[in-house]
């Protein structure tokens, strides 16, 4: 784990260098799970693909400002969120729901979920409609909080609040019918 | 409290599943990160350097160490003649002083010559004792030794539901690589040891262990996923041969 680490490191110092080589292993090592970020935040690939090519181009282009190479992938990730934040402030549109309607308890019982393979609760995440997917992965995946998600999209805490309501029961409806029926 | 929340924040590694963007994007990056100047000699020459010159400095000081001339054995064992002998001490009373030195640098001759036999064999040894390896060679037989560790470990993981052909884009990565590795070496042999070529080495060994930890992550991925899915059929797995 140590030599992994030291690996790291020695590659990051190499990158903000400019060594081609370094950067290409910090994009393969770090490609796929930045670019699941980006399709679960845009809904799709293709966009997807864009925000990940422009976290990584800041990311390569300012690595000099990173202090500590061990915190390389926090510090990528939070790029690429931003990317993604400014990707939703362009394009997404947001209706008020009605709060009451929402007839979820946060305590409710999850074992269901449990029994469901990963890839597809990836897959509904990215397939929810567009306002409440954003909310719900930066709330729940990125934990964000919800002032922090209103003042990140000019939207109002309650819209916040509303649209994640939304996402977890739709979520909630998607993955109990696969559970159910395969 | 948020159990959905909770249990989903737990395990959002999990989540990142999609499969890789297309090579685009990688040559998107490429075009627009912007270069930086290297330095004419990087950290790691400074350092092997600096490693040569302490090892140098060693071999010096423990070459003159083994040098150093020692103290005349024959006027050290002469004096023994002055003292009479434990064993006939009525013979040396008897007899003049002047013979007894002979007497006694003959008993020792043969000694002092065996010894000087011994000195003159350890001197040879060292001298054409093998130089103690270089930061290079240690730091080759030190990536060497990792490398070969992780690819017994690779080779040694069953892998269900598909076969070892599934990886071969991985095979194909790391047949290139090791082309490359030969290469460099070749190039060492006939221009020397030079920043770029120990750069180039350094970052091979990099790249190779990088190659064998995304092919086990993605191996021990696909049999997890098998895992979960019921009725799958684990047995008779395949296994890699890179």
């Amino acid at each position: 784990m140590e030599q992994a680490i030291d690996i790291l490191t020695a590659n990051v110092r190499k990158a903000s260098q400019g060594d081609v080589n370094a950067r290409a292993m910090l994009y393969s090592r770090f490609s796929q799970k930045m670019f699941s970020i980006c399709v679960r935040m845009s809904g799709n690939r293709s966009d997807a693909e864009d925000l990940l090519q422009d976290g990584f181009i800041h990311a390569f282009n300012n690595l000099k400002q990173l202090k500590d190479y061990n915190l390389f992938e926090p510090w990528l990730r939070k790029i690429v969120i931003n990317e993604c934040i400014r990707h939703v402030k362009r394009s997404a549109s947001w209706q008020e729901l009605n709060e009451e309607l929402m007839d979820i308890s946060d305590n409710e019982n999850i074992d269901w979920i449990k029994d469901i393979n990963f890839e597809q609760i990836h897959q509904e995440i990215k397939n929810l409609p567009g306002g409440c997917r954003e909310v719900f992965n930066l709330y729940v995946i990125e934990d964000y909080s919800h002032q922090q998600i209103a003042d990140l999209l000019n939207i109002t805490v309650s819209t916040s609040k509303s649209q994640y309501h939304r996402a977890r029961m739709l979520l909630k409806e998607r993955l109990k019918q696969f559970a159910d029926y395969g | 409290m948020d159990e959905m929340k909770k249990y989903l924040f737990d395990q959002r590694d999990k989540l990142d599943v999609e499969p890789a963007p297309s090579a685009a994007v990688w040559e998107q990056i490429m075009q627009h990160t912007v270069p930086v100047r290297k330095p004419v000699f990087s950290l790691t020459v400074r350092w092997v350097a600096a490693a040569c010159i302490i090892m140098l400095v060693g071999l010096a000081i423990f070459l003159l160490r083994n040098n150093k001339p020692k103290p005349d054995v024959t006027s050290v064992k002469t004096t023994p003649s002055i003292t009479p002998n434990p064993v006939t001490p009525k013979k040396l009373d008897t007899a003049t002083r002047e013979p007894a030195p002979a007497i006694v640098k003959t008993n020792h001759s043969s000694e002092l010559v065996a010894k000087l036999q011994h000195k003159a064999l350890k001197l040879k040894k060292v001298l054409t004792k093998k130089p103690a390896l270089s930061p290079i060679d240690e730091m080759e037989n030190g990536y060497a030794a990792i490398i070969n560790s992780q690819l017994k470990q690779l080779e040694s993981t069953p892998i269900y539901a598909e076969s070892a052909d599934y990886f071969h884009v991985f095979k194909k990565q790391w047949y290139d690589l090791e082309k490359d590795e030969q290469r460099i070496k070749q190039d060492l042999k006939t221009f020397g040891f030079t920043d770029s070529m120990i750069e180039q080495l350094l970052n091979l060994y990099k790249q190779k262990l990088l190659l064998l930890k995304q092919l086990q992550s993605e191996i021990n991925k696909m049999n997890n996923r098998v895992k979960q899915i019921p009725g799958i059929h684990q047995n008779n797995p395949s296994y890699l041969k890179m």
